[in-house]
């Protein structure tokens, strides 16, 4: 296997290229024809082994090849590489407007739009979190925190907080650096004494430089509840109470933005026995809250020591949901309360003001600890601490 | 041969150095794929897959601007192997004993056939080197300085690789001929 032998063969495959025979070859190289021999003749059939194309194949091929030369077609890679970018894009934008919503949402206050979604983060992180007191406690901080910015802000929101009781004057509760202001219709559920941890239920205002209360509880640790569908911002009042009334006979005659199907005249007549007859133990029937943007306040406080289950004054007419003014037209006013049919039956005989909400959400607040005996889930907690 | 202006046009998909491409090599491509496949339906799609491979390659401005030749042979001997890679994972009934076994052929035609296909089977256990050599020397009967320029080897370097090659092939074509 030397070069010179290399060099023969090369030189025999010439020589068979040109058309040269085997034999006559190997004829000229006696003394290596035995080595050669079975190397030219695989030689010769390699020379045999490559067809030529036959000619119609050939013009096909050409046409097929000018014919996709024509066509503007985008070659998969291409279109891949397209594809990829505008989904890289998509992502990008996805992943960037999602979590510039977490992050403007981190920083919203009660009654921004996306405090609601900052909630909802909140509940996602408890679930998921492994330790739940330590995050219900940072909450917890955050809800303080937002108290005292909208205060500083001179906001009005709805708000619920809890935190160490610090100081107690008749008007004036120091919650954690927070000033809480008592009137005659704060309902305290109770014996204040600082250092008691409580919860506050109230709103702040435009003007006034505190939290002003609606329920205060008192001796329990709001952490664990403050998460409650109830202290959502939302729109809807979760838990229509039925002691909350005195302002319907007024607000019935606002005719409604909304347009229900009942809101006729021959409603208010019903309602007028409840609406001026208000729970004899009410201190004050009607107080007008110092905020816009709580038309409507709980109104009815009542003893604490109250058997709500024994109670038979029941303003009913409740601020309801749409759905059930257009199903019911007939208001069992004061009647005996029952819990299970209060949401199928009663009736709100009252129009929608605009700012129903919000009334509602009073009526829901009072109604909570004024102990009325249709508690519904939310408040079942209370009950049974007291 | 053609030359590298005809090539600049070719990146235009000017049609007819398109033409003139496809007319100069179509053969020598043929010609190169049937010197491994003997089926000769198979050979033309795989001749008509290297001109798309060389199409998109224009498209993508990766054809090259020199050695045009030399380019398609790589991408042809591409092909036949991906050809080979396919069939070996899709076994079906091998195409060319097919023909063999079908084709109402004179027994001497067949009987060259069934050789040429002991042959290619052979050439498959070669290294690709030394595939490559045999299918320019012997498929497009070049002299060896051009294998050797196609391949960047030096001439000794083919010439050892074709002995070797024939060497091998000999030994399994026939056993005890050659030491």
């Amino acid at each position: 296997m030397d070069t010179s032998f290399e060099n023969l063969l090369n030189d025999c495959i010439d020589a068979l290229a040109a058309g040269e025979p085997v034999e006559q070859i190997l004829a000229r190289y006696p003394h290596e024809a035995a080595r050669l021999r079975p190397m030219l003749l695989t030689a010769a059939s390699l020379f045999e082994l490559a067809a030529n194309p036959q000619p119609e194949a050939r013009i096909a091929s050409r046409r097929a090849f000018l014919q996709q030369a024509a066509t503007p077609r985008q070659s998969w890679r291409i279109l891949w590489q397209r594809f990829a970018l505008i989904a890289a894009s998509l992502l990008v934008i996805f992943v960037f407007a999602g979590g510039g919503l977490v992050w403007a949402a981190d920083a919203a206050l009660p009654g921004d739009p996306l405090y609601g979604v900052k909630r909802s983060v909140e509940r996602v992180q408890l679930t998921f979190s492994g330790n739940r007191e330590q995050l219900n406690m940072r909450f917890a901080e955050r809800r303080r925190e937002e108290v005292i910015a909208l205060i500083q802000r001179r906001r009005a929101a709805e708000v619920e907080f809890s935190g160490t009781l610090k100081e107690v004057t008749p008007n004036r509760w120091a919650i954690g650096d927070i000033p809480v202001i008592i009137d005659s219709t704060t309902q305290i559920r109770g014996e204040p004494a600082p250092g008691a941890n409580v919860v506050v239920i109230g709103y702040t205002t435009n003007a006034a430089n505190g939290v002003q209360a609606t329920v205060i509880i008192v001796g329990r640790d709001g952490n664990n509840d403050s998460n409650d569908v109830r202290n959502e911002p939302n729109r809807e009042p979760t838990a229509p109470l039925p002691t909350t009334l005195p302002p319907t006979a007024t607000r019935t005659a606002i005719p409604s933005p909304v347009a229900t199907a009942t809101p006729q005249p021959t409603q208010t007549p019903t309602n007028n026995p409840t609406a001026t007859l208000p729970p004899p133990q009410l201190p004050t029937a009607t107080a007008i809250p110092p905020s816009p943007a709580r038309p409507t306040i709980t109104p009815s406080p009542r003893p604490r020591d109250d058997d709500r289950r024994d109670e038979t004054v029941t303003p009913s007419p409740r601020p309801r949901d749409d759905d059930d003014r257009r199903d019911e037209t007939v208001t069992p006013s004061p009647r005996p309360r029952d819990d299970d049919d209060r949401r199928d039956e009663t009736v709100t005989p009252s129009p929608k003001p605009s700012d129903d909400d919000n009334s509602g959400r009073g009526s829901d607040d009072s109604g909570g600890s004024g102990g009325s005996g249709g508690d519904d889930d939310d408040d079942d907690d209370d009950d049974d601490d007291d | 041969m053609l030359d590298d202006a005809e090539l600049r046009r070719a990146y235009e998909l000017d049609t007819d150095a398109l033409a003139a491409i496809h007319d100069a090599y179509y053969q020598p491509l043929f010609r190169y794929v049937s010197f491994r496949i003997g089926d000769r339906h198979t050979c033309e799609d795989l001749v008509s897959e290297v001109f798309t491979r060389f199409l998109n390659a224009l498209r993508q401005r990766k054809a090259p601007q020199s050695n045009l030749r030399g380019w398609l042979f790589g991408v042809a001997s591409h092909v036949v192997n991906d050809h080979f890679r396919r069939s070996y994972r899709a076994p079906s009934a091998p195409l060319d004993e097919d023909i063999v076994s079908h084709a109402p052929l004179p027994a001497e035609v067949a009987e060259h056939a069934a050789m040429s296909e002991e042959l290619r089977r052979a050439i498959t256990n070669l290294t690709e080197d030394q595939q490559q050599v045999l299918a320019l020397r012997f498929g497009q009967s070049m002299p060896i300085q051009e294998v050797a320029r196609i391949l960047g080897k030096t001439e000794g370097a083919v010439k050892q690789l074709q002995m070797r090659a024939i060497a091998a092939l000999a030994r399994q074509m026939a056993p005890g001929m050659v030491d």
